[in-house]
């Protein structure tokens, strides 16, 4: 009955992030662009780097923090190759050491369609597009200050480099009463990128790096990805090459358009039984996205229809679109719940009875897959 | 669940108090060779100190700040300007009158000499009134230009540019002005101290509630700002009172002149009252003066419990129900986590009156042990202990010296258990009929005379780490450093904004003794740092210079003040200067240079991170 409350687009969200000292490029684009609504994050990206102490007798590796800020917008399917090469070239992520971008599919649930100015996106050139597809996304969230301790293995694992943001969980906890700020409600999320055929493992290696078995350590999930181009400089110090290890990657990534070649384990050879790690399957992420303060709610309605708990995040919301009027409220919540897929209509005809879609909501529901996840369960 | 959760912040709270406890202890037990007396109320009062600062903290975080940040997140979406400024005046004015460290200046007025800086004296006694209303209003419009920088978006520069050379400006005019240099420590000293441990996180909270919803330039660290405004601006309306009242009062006197009875008119007009005035008169004819900081415990347990109940509600409890009332009524919104807010509310009224009074036993206590003997390390003091008796003394042992200058000097030696010592000849001390001589043993020169710089050496070192340890326990740098971590996701940690500002306090601890022990006009102090800020505040990043401002109003608070006022006392006592104003404005500039030079190295560190493809 709610169902006609809110139209459904299938639209390309396209998520980038770069060091803050590049954001004005980023910026620029998006202006350009005239996207109607862009999200934005603050977050650290953490690197290896190299450090030789004072007497030059032993080198260390410590981890390099960075701010950055994510980029997350929506562009219809067929432009998002332009969109990406656009923004890509703009900061120079092509160059291994600025950011990275990538794109998913999404379903966008709003009371109106996203509009955007077909006329400043059909012209964007396609001529040069080495970007990559293969690749799959993985979300990790941990209590906080066990994201370096996390972020330090996938960096030695050698994928790409991660990138880390503050959150704040709802779950049990919320079912306490007083006796819930026992529990630390700040969480650690962490986003990177691996190829495809090395997914599940990684997925493994790092539910068990952060001991995600056990009650209340945390959440992971994998989610996929349609193209790419990745930040793989995951190391910084002296180059004593023409080229450093990541540009010959990325050229190599580049040449292949993948990055299967980079993949480490083979079909045959799994490390982990399939026993010890039991994964969730068929699954989806609904993310709701309104004025920062008003989530929550709606999170508690879903957890009572079913879903078992949420990340929320702050985020600023950019209209490039127009100039916004000068009191809008720029601070926006998103919340992201990962549910079973058949429990999607029950929980949003729960988000439409209390609210979701009303006259004057800005809010939205973003639908996108989950191709699997790990938690600690009770049997 | 309960006991991990209690566990980890009463660790946190315990390593922090833990430094600037065993730094006092040593000092004055290993350099200043001096045994600790009531052990057991220190330690009960450590304790406090230690229990009050985690619920203070864990009360701050849980209940405060939310409270402020959805205040900040409410306000601009539902309210026209003119109320979100009407909202920030009255915030300002009365975080002011609920400040507990206001009244610290008014304890500091209540020892000091009227005859020597009538002006002063008058503006802490008769117009104390006047002052408090002064350093409010400055605040208050602190928080409003605050808060119209969030709204408007407008950079922290220009506003920081254009109240620095202000207030150069007007300590250069003041300094020209019979009696108002003795105002001038006094205004900078009030700039520091109003912005104490409920009114910075609060502030902190609200801005950047507001900033979140109306921040224009993305990608920009926004919400800090107004904790430094609030330092500047009262430092700027208490001297422009000054200047207002400098008509009416009298200038400098002898105090043979002060109480002539033909200058009775020109002496009452600096009391509210006759009465007033006879209480002060007979307190100086008793040689009373400078007790008041110390009693506190005189006034029997009960009462001083009292006290500091009723300091710590005040406090908070005003603040809290403004901005409940402006959510809930005006706001009509609905309290966000309504229970977890009520208990945070309640834990920091605990935790603020188990600090108090832990602090006034316990650390104030042993600051004001070290403050009375520090001096020893320049100059004699009297020992502890009282007079001491020789018998069967025979004055034939008294010898003579000679001075440099001619003058002779009469002394004997005394074998102290196998020491032998010097000890001066005062022919009173000599009972001629029991053959007893008395003497009051003195500590000191410990390191070198007066003329030797090795006494100075120590207590300005006592001063730098004095200043560093009591800054890493500072409940609202904590806040702030949580603000600045969670606004960086972690770039810039809390630990290392802590250590940046605790350099700084050091260092200008340092400074400020220095400025007392060589009796330094203020002027010659702050007039070239504050340039030196200005030109850096111009060349560093508009995220960085909110926050490094902010620092300096946040380093003065609780801890700092009562152990910088307790031993700041005990050398002004030794040295013979009325006042030791003067410390905390010095305290509270340094930190700025320390975050601003943080800021450089962190900038250039990102440029770096870009760069190293090359």
């Amino acid at each position: 009955m709610y169902e006609e409350l809110v139209r459904r687009q299938k639209l390309s969200k396209i998520t980038c992030w770069v060091y803050r000292n590049l954001s004005p490029y980023v910026n620029e684009v998006m202006r350009e662009l005239a996207l109607p609504e862009v999200y934005l994050q603050s977050a650290r990206s953490v690197v290896l780097e190299s450090k030789r102490s004072l007497l030059g007798l032993r080198s260390q590796t410590r981890l390099d923090e960075n701010l950055c800020d994510i980029y997350r917008f929506y562009v219809p399917q067929k432009y998002e190759l332009q969109v990406m090469s656009t923004v890509a070239t703009r900061a120079d992520l092509f160059m291994p050491g600025r950011g990275s971008i990538y794109s998913e599919e999404v379903t966008l649930l709003r009371r109106t369609e996203l509009e955007f100015d077909d006329s400043v996106l059909k012209e964007l050139d396609q001529a040069r597009l080495p970007i990559q597809t293969g690749f799959a996304g993985i979300c990790c969230i941990v209590q906080r200050g066990d994201g370096n301790l996390l972020a330090r293995s996938i960096l030695e694992m050698g994928f790409s480099v991660p990138v880390v943001t503050y959150g704040k969980g709802m779950g049990i906890r919320d079912k306490l009463g007083l006796l819930r700020i026992t529990i630390p409600v700040d969480k650690e999320v962490i986003y990177f990128v691996v190829s495809k055929q090395d997914a599940e493992e990684v997925l493994r290696l790092v539910s068990d790096k952060a001991r995600l078995e056990h009650p209340g350590r945390g959440f992971i999930y994998l989610f996929p990805i349609r193209n790419a181009v990745l930040n793989t400089k995951i190391h910084r110090g002296a180059v004593e090459q023409v080229a450093s290890i990541e540009q010959i990657v990325a050229a190599i990534d580049e040449l292949s358009g993948n990055a299967v070649w980079r993949r480490r384990t083979a079909a045959s050879r799994r490390l982990w039984g399939k026993k010890r790690f039991p994964m969730l399957t068929e699954l989806a992420n609904y993310t709701i996205i309104d004025v920062e303060g008003h989530t929550a709610d709606l999170v508690r309605r879903a957890m009572d229809a079913g879903a078992g708990g949420a990340t929320l995040s702050a985020l600023r919301f950019e209209q490039y679109a127009h100039e916004a009027a000068g009191t809008e409220a720029r601070s926006r919540e998103m919340s992201d719940l990962i549910i079973d897929k058949k429990l999607v209509e029950h929980i949003l005809a729960s988000s439409l009875a209390h609210g979701l879609a009303t006259e004057h909501s800005n809010a939205s529901v973003e639908l996108s897959s989950v191709e699997m996840a790990s938690t600690y369960q009770t049997d | 669940m309960i006991l991990p959760y209690v566990g980890t912040r009463l660790k946190a709270q315990l390593s922090t108090v833990a430094f600037i406890v065993i730094y006092m202890v040593l000092f004055q037990v290993l350099v200043l060779g001096i045994p600790l007396r009531d052990t057991l109320l220190v330690s009960a009062g450590v304790g406090g100190v230690i229990f009050g600062l985690t619920f203070f903290l864990e009360g701050l975080l849980l209940g405060i700040m939310p409270l402020g940040e959805a205040c900040g997140l409410f306000l601009p979406q539902r309210m026209p300007l003119a109320f979100i400024l009407i909202f920030g005046l009255v915030l300002g004015v009365g975080a002011t009158f609920a400040e507990p460290a206001i009244s610290f200046l008014r304890q500091a007025g209540a020892s000091l000499d009227a005859w020597k800086a009538p002006l002063l004296f008058a503006l802490l006694n008769r117009y104390a009134l006047l002052l408090v209303l002064a350093i409010g209003g400055g605040v208050g419009i602190a928080v409003l230009f605050g808060v119209l920088r969030f709204i408007y978006d407008l950079p922290m520069k220009p506003f920081l540019l254009v109240t620095v050379p202000l207030l150069i400006a007007m300590t250069l005019v003041a300094w020209r002005m019979q009696g108002m240099k003795a105002v001038i420590d006094l205004a900078w000293d009030s700039g520091a101290v109003t912005t104490g441990p409920v009114t910075v996180p609060l502030v902190l909270a609200l801005g950047v509630g507001i900033s979140r919803v109306t921040a224009r330039s993305a990608n920009r660290l926004s919400g800090f700002g107004v904790v430094a405004l609030a330092s500047a601006f009262p430092i700027l309306t208490v001297m422009a009172l000054g200047m207002v009242l400098s008509h009416h009062a009298p200038q400098p006197m002898t105090k043979d002149a002060f109480l002539a009875p033909q200058n009775r008119a020109v002496v009452e007009s600096l009391f509210s009252d006759q009465a007033q005035m006879k209480e002060y008169l007979a307190q100086i004819g008793s040689g009373e003066t400078g007790t008041a900081v110390s009693s506190a415990v005189a006034q029997g347990a009960s009462g001083f419990l009292r006290d500091s109940a009723r300091s710590a509600v005040q406090a908070i409890l005003p603040l809290s129900l403004l901005l409940v009332l402006t959510i809930v009524v005006i706001l009509r919104e609905r309290l966000p986590r309504v229970d977890e807010i009520a208990f945070g509310i309640g834990l920091a009224v605990v935790g603020l009156f188990l600090f108090n009074a832990g602090m006034e036993i316990g650390l104030a206590n042993i600051g004001r042990q070290a403050g009375s003997s520090l001096p020893a390390s320049f100059t004699a003091i009297p020992a502890h202990g009282g007079t001491q008796v020789i018998r069967n003394f025979d004055p034939s042992i008294v010898q003579t010296a000679v001075t440099p200058t001619g003058k002779s000097v009469r002394f004997f030696y005394l074998d102290n258990g196998g020491s032998v010592i010097r000890i001066p000849y005062d022919p009173a001390g000599y009972d001629r009929y029991r053959s007893e001589y008395h003497y009051h043993p003195t500590r000191g020169p410990l390191f070198g005379s007066r003329s030797d710089p090795l006494g100075f050496v120590v207590i300005l070192l006592f001063a730098l780490l004095l200043g560093v340890s009591a800054t890493m326990a500072e409940p609202s740098l904590s806040a702030l450093g949580i603000t600045v971590e969670d606004l960086t996701v972690g770039t810039f940690p809390r630990a290392l904004l802590v250590r940046a500002v605790a350099a700084g306090v050091g260092a200008g601890m340092t400074v400020g003794f220095a400025k007392i022990l060589w009796n330094l006009p203020m002027i010659w102090l702050v007039v070239p740092i504050y340039i030196l800020l200005a030109i850096l505040t111009l060349f560093s990043s508009e995220e960085f210079v909110a926050i490094a401002w902010d620092s300096a109003g946040v380093t003065t608070g609780p801890v700092t003040v009562p152990l910088v006022l307790a031993t700041g006392a005990g050398i002004s006592q030794q040295m013979g200067i009325t006042e030791g104003f003067g410390i905390l404005a010095m305290a509270s500039a340094f930190p700025v240079l320390s975050v601003l030079l943080v800021g450089f190295r962190t900038a250039r560190k990102q440029a770096r991170a870009l760069q190293a493809m090359e």
